[in-house]
């Protein structure tokens, strides 16, 4: 499975800002794979998602130097228009994201807009609503749904126009735990159908479940970059770069500072390395 | 402090309702309110500052009853903080912002300049007076509104989901700021769905669902009773789970470790 | 968000074609333009939005409110245009400074009607058709689909708005801001701690909207799709025939 998204010394500053809100960024996700992004806010995440989704410079000025390419794509050329099957981005705000007043008229706008046959239009609505469950919501008013189901419904409505990659920007911060699972599970599915996905999380203790390999954002630039158990384990460091390490990390920095010498685990399965629970 | 008595609420729609309600609220607490949306929650918090009025029952605040008090006299003793900082930003200095509550309530100047001073700094918001609240970052903003409810004294603050749109770092240093205020005396009462932040700082955890409050007690009793967090959907963090392994009231990292040695599992 | 001035109900408006509620509010607009010097002729177009607005299932409760609040429009008209036509016509009523004739009786109704007829028309027409289907509509009348678009989502962020507004009056209250104390230029400048954070929030609004916008590709296509189309059924075309024979036959009165 090759590269879908290369980024290469990527910076950014808008347009009136002295300050480069992106600093020499590189990354490289393959396909079908899932990176989480950490980082304190400010950290350049969001910045990032908006560059690779074609949206700065060609909606958001902006100065932008470096190399982004997404699936073979200069996302930065091509702008978002151009992006039309390559990139979709899921904001954090399910409230903003939902615009109409049916679930159906919401999936099918994207596609609609395109100037897509009808048959086709309906073809992508059965397969969100396959993959992402939405059978029971699609016959209701989006006003009316919960926060999870309304960004359930406004991930469904980026899919229908077939990205490649996914880019969720904190998608589960303004969701109760409801809702939270809701999503995290819409995403676990996702990953499952092969989509190449990207997600600005805060939710530590998920992403070392669901995450192939974590990037931790801070300045502008990315501090610390590889698979979750590797970065999790660096208590102290994550902790300095803004991010919360997983409890059960937290316990076994705690137990090595009593002068005991147990390895660090970030998952929770991994308890009877400290003595908890069984293997 | 602040007392519900046989509290019945609702907006008038079928569906919601909050019926015979009675919970207090003390002066001196840390509460945590958790439940889901729609369970309650902030319909609970606009009824402690009388911006509802109980249909049946009283709201008393510090013996005062909502329903015949002016909410402004109310807010001397209980402040809110609404979940968006921006819906109360409207000046063009903080000293204005902040001070805006003290000189409706007709205080001088000399009073106001120096009030405003003093609850800047309990908010950890070192700014010139003169500075434009629009230039704040989200956290500044934040803590902007909460000094501006503080400003008028209150003895219990309620804040809203507080923790909305704020990363990890300036979630610990607002806890830090309530923590201040409590040792200081004030109540706090935080409606977040961070478990992790109430399991540090939080004294008490109050669980809404569907208008009623299903639990209330303290934060080690509740947060570690999994079984009864996952049945109701919420998700506990790893430090609970294995508090519930080890058999444990307990929620921080120190206390946790402490235990495991103490029970020779390492 | 753009959750728009639609209430799901099923009711007699809520089942017409988008079209044909369109060209009976333009009817309205037409006919009232045509009787807005005399009251007694555009009365049966009042009556008949009235009529509208309940067969719209938005209870008579709300019909009421919005009749009880044109009630202050009515007497500010009837007081102004009454005044200017104080000189025509017979005397009706004669009290110190006010005159009013019987001609400024019928101009003075008919300026009222003038204004709340197509208000309460339009009113009917956004409240029984999703903002989806107003737009398809308004293409169907080949207005350019930008400015369809536009006009729609401006509509819909009223409601956004009105909440916004409320949220923000409550918490300013808390604050001690006493909205009903004070003289007139006191209590206006009583309401920047409300005007400014909802400004500020309907810009941020604007900006997240278009942002969706965006993404979803509006304007993407000049040939835009449209998976849901209302059809045109018997209904429609009866509601059509007796709407343009209704306001034809006024509009020919008034014209008389």
């Amino acid at each position: 499975m090759g590269p879908s998204v290369v980024v290469k010394n990527l910076s950014a500053k808008y347009i009136g800002s002295d300050t480069w809100t992106v600093r020499a960024v590189d990354l490289q996700v393959n396909k079908g794979e899932m990176v989480v992004i950490m980082g304190p806010s400010g950290c350049g995440k969001t910045t990032l998602f908006r560059i690779l989704a074609g949206l700065v410079p060609s909606l958001i000025p902006g100065t932008v130097e470096g190399e982004v390419t997404v699936e073979g794509v200069d996302v930065v050329r091509a702008g978002y228009k151009q992006l039309v099957g390559v990139v979709g981005l899921v904001y954090q705000n399910p409230e903003m994201q939902v615009i109409t007043r049916s679930v159906l008229e919401e999936l099918a706008m994207g596609p609609e807009n395109l100037g897509l046959s009808r048959e086709e239009i309906q073809k992508r609505i059965d397969w969100v609503t396959h993959v992402l469950n939405l059978y029971d919501l699609l016959d209701k008013d989006p006003q009316s749904l919960s926060g999870g189901e309304k960004q359930l419904i406004a991930i469904a409505s980026v899919l229908t126009i077939k990205p490649k990659v996914l880019l969720l920007d904190e998608p589960t911060s303004m969701l109760d735990h409801r809702g939270t699972r809701l999503v995290l599970e819409a995403i676990n599915q996702l990953k499952k159908e092969g989509l190449t996905i990207l997600v600005a999380e805060h939710r530590v203790e998920w992403a070392v479940e669901a995450a192939d390999r974590v990037a931790v954002m801070g300045r502008g630039t990315i501090l610390l970059e590889g698979k979750p158990e590797e970065i999790f384990s660096r208590v102290e460091d994550i902790q300095r770069y803004g991010v919360r390490p997983p409890g059960i990390a937290e316990v076994a920095y705690e137990l090595r500072k009593k002068g005991i010498d147990v390895p660090i685990p970030v998952k929770l399965e991994d308890s009877w390395k400290l003595g908890v629970g069984s293997k | 402090m602040i007392v519900f008595d046989k509290v019945s609420f609702n907006y008038g729609d079928k569906g919601f309702e909050i019926k015979d309600l009675s919970v207090e609220i003390g002066r001196g607490e840390f509460i945590g309110v958790i439940g889901h949306s729609g369970a309650g929650k902030t319909t609970f918090a606009k009824l402690a500052v009388g911006l509802l009025k109980p249909i049946s029952g009283r709201v008393l605040v510090d013996g005062m009853d909502t329903k015949t008090t002016p909410v402004s006299d109310l807010a001397r003793k209980v402040g809110f903080v609404h979940q968006n900082p921006e819906l109360m930003i409207f000046s063009s200095t903080i000293l204005d912002e902040v001070g805006f509550a003290l000189r409706n309530l007709g205080y001088p100047e000399i009073r106001i300049k120096d009030a405003v001073g003093r609850v800047l700094e309990s908010v950890d918001l070192i700014k010139p007076l003169n500075f434009p609240p629009h230039a704040l970052s989200f956290g500044e903003k934040h803590r902007l509104a909460i000094a501006s409810v503080l400003v008028m004294e209150p003895d219990v603050l309620i804040l809203d989901e507080p923790t909305t749109g704020l990363d990890y770092g300036r979630c610990l240093q607002l806890f830090r700021v309530l923590e201040n205020l409590h040792r200081n005396g004030k109540s706090v009462v935080v409606i977040t769905h961070d478990l992790d932040l109430l399991g540090m700082f939080a004294k008490r955890i109050i669980v809404f669902e569907k208008g009623k409050i299903i639990r209330d007690g303290s934060t080690e009793e509740v947060l570690t009773d999994i079984s009864f967090l996952e049945e109701k959907g919420f998700i506990p963090t790893q430090l609970q789970r294995l508090a519930n392994m080890l058999g444990v009231k307990k929620l921080t990292p120190q206390e946790i470790a402490e235990q495991i040695i103490k029970k020779k599992r390492i | 968000m753009l959750s728009g001035l639609y209430i799901e109900r099923r009711s007699f408006f809520h089942s017409l074609d988008p079209r044909a509620k369109l060209v009976w509010a333009l009817l309205v607009l037409a006919a009232s333009i045509v009787t807005q010097f005399n009251g007694f002729k555009s009365f049966p177009i009042f009556v008949s939005t009235i009529v509208a607005l309940i067969l719209s299932g938005i209870g008579a409760g709300l019909a009421a409110i919005l009749i009880f609040n044109s009630l202050i429009f009515l007497l500010i008209t009837t007081l102004v245009w009454a005044g200017m036509y104080s000189n025509q016509g017979n005397m009706v009523l004669d009290l110190w400074i006010i005159k009013v004739t019987d001609v400024g009786l019928l101009v003075a109704s008919g300026k009222f009607f003038l204004i709340m007829s197509p208000v309460f028309a339009f009113i009917t027409f956004f409240v029984t058709t999703k903002p989806y289907h107003v737009s398809w509509t308004l293409e169907k009348f080949r207005v350019p689909p930008k400015l369809s678009t536009a006009f729609v989502i401006a509509v819909s962020l009223l409601p956004t708005m009105v909440k916004a507004t409320r949220d923000v009056i409550d918490v300013q209250r808390l604050r001690g801001l006493a909205l009903d104390k004070g003289s007139i230029p006191e209590r206006l400048r009583k309401y920047i701690p409300i005007i400014v954070p909802v400004i500020s929030r309907l810009l941020s609004d604007v900006w997240d909207l278009s942002m969706v916008l965006a993404s979803r590709y509006v304007g993407y296509s000049k040939k835009r799709t449209y998976l849901l189309e209302p059809k045109w059924v018997k209904r429609d075309t009866l509601f059509l025939l007796f709407s343009i024979i209704f306001y034809g036959v006024i509009l020919l009165w008034g014209l008389l």
